[in-house]
Parts: C-alpha cells; structure tokens; sequence
C-alpha cells in the first residue's frame, strides 16, 4: 500500500472510513499485498515515483531488521552507493504509529505520512 | 566476481570454506585442530557481525572471497541477494554458498557453547574437532565451487563473444 501511495495509485491521505472502503475495493497493483510465501525475499519492482526514482516492495517475514541490514551491507558489492537506497520498515512505523492514533482511518493516513516523509527524503 | 561462503554466524564453516577455497588450508591430506583454531577469524564473529560480509580475500582467479552470517534466515536473504542482484544486472557475479548443511552437530554443538553459553575455550576446540570430520564434506564443496566459478566464467565470455559477433 505505501508503494501505491508513492506511486500515485492512491491518494496520501482520506478523509472518511467509506473513502477508505472504496478505494481499497479498487483493483489497483499489489494493494492487497503479497499472498504467496514464495513471494518473501523477493524485490517485485512497482514503477517509477515523479523523480525517477525506482520503487519496490518486499516482503520480509520475520526478523526483517537482519535482512535489510544484510541487502544494505551487499549494495557495495555489487558496485551500488547505498546511500541511493531507502529501506522502510513499515511494520516498525505502523507498529510506533498505531499506538498513538485513535482515528479510524490513522492507519491509512500514517503510511501517506511515511510516504511523504520518504519523498521529501529523496 | 564476489563468492560469498554463508553459515549460521559466519564463525566455523564459511571460514573454513573460505579459508580452503583461498589455499590458507590444503585440499588434501589431514589437518590438526591447532591449525583450524589457528585461524584469525575462526570462532570470532559475535550475533552483531551477522548480516555484514567479511572480505577474506582473492583466489586466485581475483575472485573476491567473502564471509556471511545470516542466523537462521538465509533461505530469505539469499532470495533477498539474488533478487537484488537481479534487479542490478548482476545475478551472474555473485555466489552465495550455505556451508551449514556439510558441518555435523559436533560443530554446531561447539559453537552453541562457544557462542550462546560463551565458553570459547570448551566451545572452540570441540568446533575445531568437528570441522576436521566434516572437512572432506567441505573440500568437496569448494571444489564443486571453483567449478562453478568456472563454468559462469564461461557462459559470461560465450555471452560476450556471441554479442560481439552478432
């Protein structure tokens, strides 16, 4: 879902809980996550954000903070700057998040604020 | 291209792997326990290494000859490498080779005790013994690697004569 925020196939932010059910009965890319535990591990390239940057997901299982320790540590071997790369741990934000929200639709909102944090990153 | 030898805590069979795949110990004939503990790296990596590759040097072909610990997660991570390296162009210059399944539970006992209890000096010898037992098992994979090694190598100049003749 938050790379179909960064993309544009979803706004950043909604305002009402029927907005949220509506756009979340869409048959936009990858907005029902990855089904399959064939799918943990692999990148699945999701398009291009407005600056050119590339976006992907990944799904982690568990001990997710090992994994992207070790894809950061491997960008240099494969001549790539990590300093290119942004790996988001959104579990960890949600999961910081969720314990401060009380709106109905926070948890959506929260990840249009990572989204948007992430750009402005960029 | 990046030969990475990959274990559980990247302190008993990747370093051996690794250390015979660069000729720091031989192909054939016995080994003493001394020699194994001998090893710089040998029982050294602790839980924050894991997830960090430790360049242990260049064979002789100038491949460069890594270390990685990776827990109990490598089924993922190697997913997770390759499928990097993929979306890179590069799925043919990196390998990454599981050490753990030729180590017996001598090893994997010792390194429990080296490590988990941190008695090195009852957990190191007691690996360094059971990495002598699984040393054929070991040898035969480095050789089945530098065979590897050599047949990518391969396919890579077909590739690249193929390009430059069409």
């Amino acid at each position: 879902m938050a790379a179909a925020i960064h993309l544009g196939y979803l706004p950043p932010r909604v305002g009402t809980e029927e907005e949220l059910r509506i756009l979340r009965r869409q048959f936009l890319p990858f907005v029902q996550g990855l089904k399959s535990a064939v799918a943990v591990g692999i990148l699945h390239h999701m398009g291009e954000g407005k600056k050119g940057e590339d976006v992907f997901i990944l799904a982690t299982g568990k001990k997710t903070d090992l994994l992207l320790k070790t894809l950061t540590n491997i960008l240099p071997l494969l001549g790539e700057d990590p300093l290119h790369y942004h790996f988001i741990n959104c579990q960890t934000y949600m999961i910081q998040k969720a314990q401060t929200d009380l709106d109905p639709c926070g948890w959506y909102n929260q990840i249009g604020q990572m989204v948007r944090q992430v750009q402005k990153g960029l | 291209m990046k030969v990475i030898y990959h274990c559980y805590g990247r302190a008993h069979s990747s370093v051996v792997a690794s250390s015979l795949h660069l000729g720091k110990l031989p192909m054939e004939g016995k080994v003493r326990a001394e020699l194994i503990m001998a090893l710089p790296e040998f029982d050294l990596a602790q839980a924050e290494d894991w997830g960090e590759p430790y360049f242990m040097g260049r064979d002789e072909a100038a491949n460069e000859v890594y270390i990685l610990g990776l827990n109990s997660l490598a089924p993922v991570c190697v997913k997770a490498i390759l499928s990097l390296a993929g979306q890179l162009g590069q799925a043919d210059q990196i390998l990454l080779i599981n050490t753990l399944p030729e180590i017996g539970l001598v090893t994997r006992v010792g390194g429990f005790i080296s490590k988990k209890l941190g008695w090195p000096r009852i957990g190191k010898p007691l690996a360094a013994q059971g990495i002598i037992h699984a040393l054929p098992r070991l040898r035969k994979l480095v050789r089945t690697v530098k065979k590897e090694i050599i047949r990518k190598v391969q396919d890579g100049e077909e590739k690249d004569y193929h390009h430059y003749r069409w």
